[in-house]
């Protein structure tokens, strides 16, 4: 007992005090693994700096709430004028974070930059639909594309981050034109590369509908690779908000005192792709009564509920249930043992058969699916990559199944999902000409309604098919300090522009 | 012992050339670069063009001729991945991985030497037998642990210092600790094991017989002798904390090389982790020439060797 009180005492201490001290020096320090080393939101992969920093440095031309609403942010109203070109009406009040005035030849200069591959932004499919942007006149801004892109307006609302004329200069390095600033509610005070960032109150902001002024007095950002040094510092005061806490630890933290744990459904779905493309020695993938043995093999929900924690969701079709052109429950399929024996015994495997399997999220989640499928008969070779040599495992067509995932970056459309698998790209192992048809036909329709209709064919034909037998959602969860008044949202996007401290 | 010093420089040089080969195939045949560079989401025309830009179409050789033609003309490179320097982004993280080094090392050697002296002249007495625990504790505890333990009872529980971070002297207590107490067994075993032998020789039995006070005996004598294995053990040790506190950099979040290494490795940035393998590698080599000078120095017999 006496080592028990002063023990509870400090840690009490260490929970109360800082916290007092963040929110009366009103400051929200965060934490996350990546070691930001670029600033600038299009050299970057870390979702990090691209949607944390990015939007609280810089501002897109509208705005997309989680919900897949747009708002005005740069831009006060838009249209599109026919299938490829897109007109915006910029606000006249943004000033940089220097003092100068935004003007359109900011926005001509950045599509203009980011869409020329020569540049290379980081992810070109996020901006190679851009043919050229001009301006009309002073506030009009007007962006033509190479080809019918409905999706454009998820990515200009979300990704597409408007810097000043001359940003990147010869050099292609962040405010190398001397001026490394945004128009965004946070102005950037200090940068140390790999290690944090400090952003403080933009107090020329011009508000808005879509992010208001800023809350806090400055944001703070710093890079910690191990998941125990986070939660130590959470609870040693030292931050005030982490997220993606594994399951494990979600528990024992949630019982802290002064600690919130919200674990919530994210747009990010693994699924079991199978690779049906000729192989050395046969495929039996080749034969759907495999696929669908495959299918009955595995309890999705004991994995769920067991190992991938709160805020998962088992998932019956290929694709995030908000996503425009998603459809519900396109193949449900439950877990049944006795009926995948049966299937294999048809398909002439009574005596099983040996898989190779890669992945590369979690070692848990791989060990548990092949753990089903031994358990009817499919011996599986598992092997858990890191991302880049799994894609050279099934692009080289050396395995039969792949435990992967995606998170569509946040854009609420198929097409930032299957387009990436089902086009008869080398990523592709169905190789179905007509779903290839049907996703690159929607993508290049402006219509809704036939948008929809290609879509509704892909989706059920990839469910149906089981191409890809979906698994479940992703959950993010995240822990803060009690007093911080901070809301999820599914698309991975924490907007810190929305939190503030609760008043005491 | 010029001839000596030469042919020293010389198996250093060729342990470093070995070094650069071979980290040079491992970073770039391990992965494909442009696929790692590209990320998710990226079509073959995407890779392709980033396999042009960086020219990681050309053979293998061909690059490994070209990134040690750089190298010897001091240009580590450009990292792919903070579009500026090697040299630049390295040599800023190598002051915290420098001063993390040396308070492991000193602090390792300010126990371990008086511990192992202590133990040394007395076997089998209940200093001896702490000492001996105290050892076995240090090299079966993985320093990872000990640092997470560190870091709940005196960060997190008593408050009384940072958890994470490197920007003041006292973000170096924890993780040099944790690496000192790594490296301190086999120090302390070498001091004492020394001592024990030192201790019975003729001619320390001489030196008490001719009256001088023990503590004389001990350090002007004894330790002297007992010091020579220390030396080269003492330099491999140094090498180790300034190469081997990738784990502890991590875990404490110090922006030192181990860290940047460990990013690197992470984010598949082949010229950094090239140039920091050569650079630990290059320390290595020197801390061990240097050992091999000193003991050489320390003890003539060596250098006819």
């Amino acid at each position: 007992m006496r080592l028990k009180y002063p023990a509870a005492l400090a840690a009490l201490l260490a929970l109360t005090l800082p916290a007092a001290a963040q929110q009366s020096a009103n400051t929200l320090r965060w934490t996350s693994q990546p070691a930001i080393d670029i600033i600038d939101p299009y050299f970057n992969f870390h979702r990090e700096a691209m949607l944390l920093n990015g939007q609280l440095l810089w501002d897109t031309l509208a705005y997309k709430t989680s919900e897949g609403d747009y708002l005005p942010l740069l831009a006060t109203d838009w249209a599109w004028l026919d299938d490829v070109t897109l007109e915006f009406t910029l606000r006249e009040d943004v000033v940089w974070h220097d003092g100068l005035p935004f003007t359109i030849e900011d926005a001509v200069y950045t599509f203009t930059y980011i869409s020329n591959p020569a540049n290379g932004v980081n992810v070109q499919s996020n901006v190679n639909w851009i043919e050229r942007a001009e301006a009309v006149d002073e506030r009009t801004l007007r962006l033509t594309l190479k080809r019918p892109f409905p999706a454009a307006m998820e990515y200009i609302a979300t990704l597409h981050a408007i810097v000043p004329d001359g940003f990147f200069g010869e050099t292609g390095q962040a405010g190398a034109n001397g001026r490394l600033v945004g128009t965004g509610p946070y102005k950037l005070d200090e940068f140390v590369p790999g290690n944090r960032i400090r952003v403080v109150a933009f107090e020329e902001y011009f508000g808005g509908e879509a992010k208001g002024m800023p809350s806090f007095d400055a944001i703070v950002y710093r890079s910690i690779p191990e998941t125990s040094t986070q939660i130590a510092e959470l609870l040693g005061g030292g931050v005030d908000w982490i997220w993606r806490v594994p399951p494990d630890q979600a528990d024992p933290l949630s019982q802290m005192p002064g600690i919130t744990v919200l674990a919530d459904e994210t747009m990010r779905i693994s699924f079991l792709s199978s690779n049906l493309r000729d192989m050395d020695g046969g495929n039996p993938l080749q034969d759907i009564r495999v696929r669908e043995a495959i299918a009955w093999a595995i309890d999705r929900e004991q994995i769920v509920r067991e190992i991938v924690g709160e805020g998962s969701n088992v998932i019956e079709s290929p694709c995030f249930r908000t996503q425009f052109g998603c459809v519900e429950n396109a193949n449900a399929i439950g877990f049944d043992p006795a009926r995948a024996r049966e299937l294999l015994a048809e398909a002439g495997y009574a005596d099983g058969m040996t898989l190779r399997m890669t992945s590369w999220r979690s070692r848990e989640w791989t060990e548990a699916v092949s753990g089903f499928l031994n358990a009817v008969g499919i011996r599986v070779e598992a092997s858990v990559l890191d991302y880049s040599t799994a894609r050279d495992r099934w692009v080289n067509n050396q395995v039969h199944l792949i435990l992967g995932d995606w998170g569509s970056y946040g854009i609420n459309d198929v097409s930032a999902l299957l387009n990436n698998f089902f086009t008869l790209s080398e990523d592709d192992m169905a190789r179905d000409e007509e779903v290839s048809a049907a996703l690159l036909a929607a993508a290049q329709t402006s219509d809704a309604d036939a948008r929809m209709e290609y879509y509704d064919f892909a989706v059920r034909r990839i469910a149906e098919e089981l191409y890809w037998y979906p698994m479940w959602t992703h959950p993010t969860t995240y822990a803060f300090n009690s007093n911080l008044e901070f809301q999820s949202h599914p698309d991975e996007n924490p907007r810190f522009f929305m939190s503030r401290w609760r008043e005491q | 012992m010029l001839r000596f010093i030469l042919r020293r420089l010389f198996v250093g040089v060729l342990v470093l050339m070995a070094v650069a080969i071979i980290t040079f195939a491992l970073t770039n045949v391990a992965v494909d670069p442009a696929v790692v560079l590209a990320g998710e989401g990226a079509t073959a025309a995407d890779i392709q063009a980033i396999r042009e830009r960086f020219g990681f179409d050309q053979p293998l050789h061909i690059r490994f001729m070209a990134w040690a033609v750089d190298i010897l003309n001091g240009d580590l490179g450009q990292s792919y991945r903070q579009r500026r320097p090697v040299a630049d982004v390295v040599f800023e993280r190598l002051p915290v991985t420098l001063t993390l080094g040396a308070s492991a090392f000193l602090l390792a050697l300010s126990v371990a030497i008086p511990l192992g002296i202590l133990a040394g002249l007395r076997p089998n007495s209940w200093i001896d037998r702490f000492a001996l625990g105290f050892a076995v504790l240090g090299q079966a505890i993985p320093n990872l642990w000990f640092a997470l333990v560190g870091i709940v009872i005196f960060s997190v529980n008593l408050r009384l210092l940072p958890v994470s971070g490197s920007d003041s002297w006292k973000h170096f207590i924890l993780p040099a600790t944790a690496l000192a107490y790594y490296a301190m067994p086999t120090l302390m075993r070498l001091t004492r094991s020394g001592i024990i032998d030192a201790m019975q020789s003729d001619y320390i039995r001489t030196a008490r017989a001719k009256g001088l006070r023990l503590p004389t005996v001990v350090l002007k004598h004894a330790l002297r002798n007992a010091i020579l294995p220390l030396v080269s053990v003492a330099a491999v040790q140094l090498g180790s904390m300034l190469g081997g506190s990738v784990v502890i950099e991590t875990i404490f979040a110090m922006q030192g090389i181990g860290y940047l290494a460990w990013e690197s490795i992470i984010r598949s940035d082949p010229p950094v982790v090239q140039a920091i393998v050569l650079i630990i590698a290059s320390f290595y080599v020197l801390l061990t020439f240097l050992a091999d000078v000193l003991n050489a120095w320390l003890d003539p017999r060596l250098r006819a060797r």
